[in-house]
């Protein structure tokens, strides 16, 4: 109780009285903890999101058997019915499609199951008497179709409505015959969902002698663990069998490495709010030392004088934490979509809208974690304010502030030492004495300079990190594309979001531009995830283009003799992939080795005859020529057709054709090259503008600590000015040499980001590859840096004449005699 | 005898060199002695005063307080041996700027861990005797020099101690108010037997006393007994 009531009077009433400079500290620590907050929570959303997706599909199935999106062979469900364990197995096709409801176009996702038997495993409840009471009609009237409630409503659907699916051989119409209200499978992709037969989604979406996976039930009597482990051992290591609960794991993984990227950077702005709350201590037990010293002189222990210290950096934590938490819960409504938008193109997944939720366990956590955090970074000052000897107590000197030890010549000395020397080369009077006075007061001048270096080193690495990756990109984007136009379904060709098409398309579309091709110049592409050594790694298939110019340009190859090593790839009988530069790292393989894919058919060995560079697929890719991909998997589908044409300037001409010669049927995108290019470029440069926010953070919080910590040498400064006043210094010359103060200050700081540029290199080198899976190379953001050094010039200059604001309000005896 | 001070011996580095700062000091002081200890700059005066108080360790000799050697003490046995037997008197004052004048007086016995409830009457009652009755809720700031030094004073007389330590008390007051603190320091070592050590260089305030010993180079150079010459 007693020394609660120690605690209130010592640390609360010294913040009563220094409100302005509590609330900056506050303020910067609440910017920091904002920053992360709305990362933390736009991340939560979206992976509860996607997890609840999972959850939903997966209704009670204990064990889930997939394969990448190359999907199972379909006697693979007869091995499985005859495992003993297994009470009851469901196959599934899961396909994402494009809809045509009157003139108005949109994308579901939609399930084939065998709804007589799926309602073991998934409950499709509906409001009234439709076929989801009566599975037999259902499956009697193939163009039947279950919709949630929700999606009809969204476009005034009812029971018999009719509407058009894009389907792998042209447009097919089916029948609204159930909607289903939202419980089980209509909880997923917010009710985008519909439900159809599965063998007419099989015919529909191209993939007859297939599931995308099958869902099982254990008997009462049986382990999962052991049923896992024997339909391992007879399906095989290409074929995954995972616990449904840790399905959900693997899927989020990707997920989750970006998530880690935007944690990352969210968290340093965190420490820079923590930089401020060790900056705040540090000052107060500067400031404090007389009291430390009294205190200790009539009885105070060295626990109870590190404990009020480490109380005061507790106070600005939980406070700027819960400031912070409120401002990042706005925040991350600013930062939802943005990042929503940025997640969408990476991981080619629709997520759901973004609504932002927060709980008081949330706001706990945060509360916690920021006064813990807070603590620990008092706790060094705190305990140099615990060691002061008694004695202080007696000598009335304010010396924490202008004495300089190992740490204050680490942080500025040098630098103060080499400004020295170029300042006194000027022979400018006020330009000696601003730096004279830094050396003089380096105990505070290092605390502005380590303040406003991190500041500004974090806004740096921020923008180095964004110009990196986009620079990198964009000069892979240049080098990309040698075609004029692609052809794909209907979907979002963007995001890989699109349904596939028969092969023979290719042949239809070659036939209908006729001599506005060269042979070989229209070509299939197929784009499919599978799993390699339990990760997802897309494969690329690619037709072989005739002319050598566009073979040259198609892949980014590394190293040299990139010409033989594509011809190679692309010769009959290879048996060649590239991969993308990420994955020898994960993959543990490297060029010349043969790699072990697993096909649905048994698993084949290729040999890895190149590094690729790839920005396309955020998982990796592997890239084989499409004859051997048709020849392994079986498949004759393709993702998508490109086309070069003979001369450049036909496009319309091939639209023309295009238009009039294929069949309508078949709801043919045409996609021009040039102008995707540009939508791209703006969708990465979109897809970078959260980090933004970041960055402006890190500057006010820079202004924040350099404020704060000016404003305590108010008293102090007031004087001295007063003293050259009096000896005969105008009020320009004082302000020229504040000036030059801050100035030499935000120079000083400029020194510490040239140190700090080898970490950015590797951070670019090591730490985003580890992170994201890419690799990128490191590009200078000149523009940033030139504007941040600026601008950090500007925030001295201006504290440091904002701190000495009381002075040119009085009188030089006035100011001799301020206190 | 409430001090005992044999051969103390006092040293410390400035830069490469050793500066001694008390040189084989002994004395003893018995209860109700007002001692004044004066001496150039660079007598060891201060430092005499910081070593009997605990606030420092001799480099040599022992210090005795009530019989007992504090010069072993751990840190944490001289913190609280400050705490309950002694008091501080400080040429700045050193009132705590963020507490009240009566919560300052308090502060020795709140950090003892007594409830605020059983101090708070003692306190007041301090207060009242350095007459400082009204002032109680003013903060240090809304106080002059000597009303400042006199709940310094209060404050330092809290926890009863048996020794009172003053360092320069009114070094930092003109000399109306320095009459006015000297006095109240002399009718507690007549009236009340309060052993006093009082730092000072003054030859007024040192007329307050009961004795007076110079220090000259760390060592005593006289130790004078007289009635005192000023009226309280």
């Amino acid at each position: 109780m007693t020394r609660a009531y120690l605690y209130r009077i010592f640390i609360l009433r010294y913040v009563w009285l220094r409100p302005l400079r509590f609330f900056f500290n506050v303020l910067g620590v609440a910017f920091g903890v904002a920053l992360f907050v709305s990362i933390d929570l736009i991340n939560g959303v979206v992976l509860n999101n996607f997890n609840r997706n999972i959850d939903a599909i997966a209704g009670r199935a204990e064990i889930v058997i997939s394969r990448g999106q190359d999907g199972l062979a379909e006697e693979v469900l007869e091995t499985v019915i005859a495992t003993p364990g297994v009470s009851y197995a469901a196959p599934l096709i899961e396909e994402r499609a494009s809809l045509k409801i009157g003139e108005e176009f949109s994308r579901l996702s939609v399930l084939g199951v065998d709804l007589l038997k799926d309602q073991q495993i998934r409950d499709y409840e509906s409001e009234g008497d439709d076929v989801i009471d009566d599975p037999l009609e259902f499956m009697n009237q193939e163009d039947s179709i279950i919709i949630t409630k929700s999606f009809a409503d969204r476009f005034k659907l009812k029971l018999e409505d009719q509407f058009s699916v894009y389907a792998a051989d042209g447009v097919k119409t089916f029948t609204v015959r159930g909607m289903m209200v939202p419980t089980g499978p209509a909880l997923a992709f917010g009710g985008s969902l519909a439900v159809m037969d599965i063998d007419g989604a099989r015919v529909t979406f191209g993939k007859e002698g297939r599931y995308d996976r099958i869902d099982v039930v254990v008997g009462a009597e049986a382990k999962a663990e052991e049923v896992i482990a024997r339909l391992q051992e007879r399906l095989g290591p290409a074929v995954q069998v995972e616990r449904s609960e840790l399905r959900r794991a693997s899927m989020t993984r990707a997920v989750r490495a970006f998530q880690k990227f935007l944690v990352v950077l969210s968290s340093l702005g965190w420490l820079v709010g923590l930089f401020l709350v060790g900056n705040a201590v540090a000052i107060s037990v500067g400031l404090r030392r007389n009291e430390i010293g009294m205190m200790r002189a009539i009885g105070a222990s060295r626990q109870l004088i590190l404990g009020l210290f480490v109380g005061e950096g507790a106070l600005l934590g939980l406070l700027g934490g819960g400031v912070g938490f409120l401002v990042g819960v706005q925040l991350a409504g600013f930062l939802a979509a943005p990042i929503q938008t940025t997640m969408a193109t990476q991981f080619q997944a629709t997520f759901e809208t973004i609504v932002i939720n927060w709980s008081t366990r949330d706001l706990t956590m945060i509360l916690l974690a920021s006064g813990l955090t807070s603590m620990a970074v008092a706790l060094w000052p705190a305990a140099r304010a615990a060691m002061i000897s008694p004695v202080s107590a007696m000598r009335f000197v304010e010396q924490a502030l202008t004495k300089t030890n190992l740490m204050t010549s680490l942080v500025c000395g040098w630098g103060l030492r080499i400004l020295r020397r170029w300042g006194q080369s000027w022979r400018v009077p006020v330009v000696s004495m601003g730096i004279n006075n830094l050396v003089g007061r380096q105990g505070e001048v290092s605390l502005q300079i380590a303040m406003l270096s991190l500041s500004l080193s974090f806004s740096l690495f921020v923008a180095v990190t964004v110009v990196s990756m986009k620079t990198s990109m964009f000069t892979w984007l240049d080098n990309m594309l040698p075609f004029d136009f692609a052809v794909s379904g209907h979907g979002d060709y963007f995001s890989h979001d699109i349904q596939p098409l028969r092969d023979s398309a290719v042949r239809e579309i070659e036939t209908a531009l006729g001599d506005l091709v060269d042979p070989e110049s229209v070509l299939g592409r197929r784009t499919i995830k599978i799993s390699l050594l339990g990760q997802q790694v897309q494969l690329v298939a690619q037709d072989r283009p005739g002319s050598s110019e566009v073979r040259q340009h198609i892949f980014t190859v590394k190293g040299s003799q990139s010409r033989e090593r594509i011809d190679h790839f692309f010769a009959p009988d290879s048996r060649e992939v590239f991969i993308s530069e990420s994955l020898p790292q994960r993959l543990k393989k490297s060029v010349g080795d043969q790699l072990e894919i697993d096909t649905p058919f048994g698993r084949e060995s290729f040999l890895i005859a190149g590094l690729v560079r790839d920005y396309e697929f955020v998982d990796g890719a592997i890239l084989m020529p499409r004859g051997l991909y048709k020849k392994t998997w079986r498949d004759q589908l393709v993702s998508s057709i490109e086309v070069k044409l003979r001369d450049s300037t036909q496009i319309e001409e091939a639209r023309r054709r295009l238009d009039s010669q294929t069949s309508r049927d078949m709801g043919f995108n045409m996609t021009e090259y040039a102008p995707f290019v540009e939508v791209i470029r703006r969708q990465i440069s979109a897809s970078f503008d959260f980090l933004r926010p970041l960055q402006s953070i890190s500057i006010v919080v820079a202004l924040i600590g350099l404020l704060s910590t000016m404003i305590v040498r108010t008293s102090a400064r007031t004087k001295e000015l007063g003293g050259l006043s009096a000896i005969g210094m105008d009020k320009s010359q004082m302000l020229k040499m504040l000036a030059v103060e801050g100035a030499l200050i935000a120079l000083n700081s400029a020194l510490w980001i040239l140190l700090m540029l080898p970490w950015f290199v590797l951070w670019i080198y090591y730490g985003v590859p580890l992170l994201l899976g890419w690799v990128v190379d490191f590009y200078m953001p000149w523009g940033e840096l030139v504007t941040l050094l600026g601008f950090g010039l500007l925030v001295a200059v201006i504290a440091s004449i904002i701190a000495s604001r009381p002075f040119f309000k009085m009188s030089t005896t006035e100011a001799l005699r301020y206190d | 005898m409430v001090v005992e001070v044999s051969h103390l011996s006092h040293q410390y580095q400035r830069g490469s060199h050793s500066i001694t700062a008390l040189d084989q000091v002994s004395l003893s002081v018995g209860q109700g002695e007002f001692v004044a200890i004066m001496g150039p700059s660079g007598s060891g005066k201060s430092t005499l005063l910081q070593l009997i108080g605990g606030l420092e360790r001799p480099s040599s000799g022992s210090i005795k307080i009530e019989g007992k050697p504090i010069e072993h003490y751990s840190d944490l046995e001289l913190t609280q041996f400050r705490r309950r037997r002694l008091g501080f008197v400080f040429q700045f004052f050193n009132l705590l700027p963020t507490m009240t004048a009566l919560e300052n007086v308090m502060l020795p016995l709140l950090l003892d861990g007594r409830p605020r409830s059983e101090v708070e009457p003692a306190a007041r009652h301090l207060l009242e005797r350095v007459q400082l009755a009204g002032r109680g809720d003013h903060y240090p700031s809304q106080l002059s020099g000597g009303q400042m030094q006199r709940v310094a004073i209060a404050r330092a007389l809290i926890a009863r101690p048996v020794l009172l330590l003053a360092d320069e008390p009114t070094g930092n007051l003109d000399s109306s108010m320095a009459g006015d603190i000297l006095g109240q320091l002399r009718t507690l070592a007549i009236q009340e037997r309060q052993t006093i050590l009082m730092v000072t260089h003054d030859p007024k305030a040192a007329e307050f006393g009961t004795r007076r010993i110079e220090l000259r180079d760390g060592r005593v150079e006289s130790d004078l007994y007289f009635a005192p010459t000023r009226e309280i």
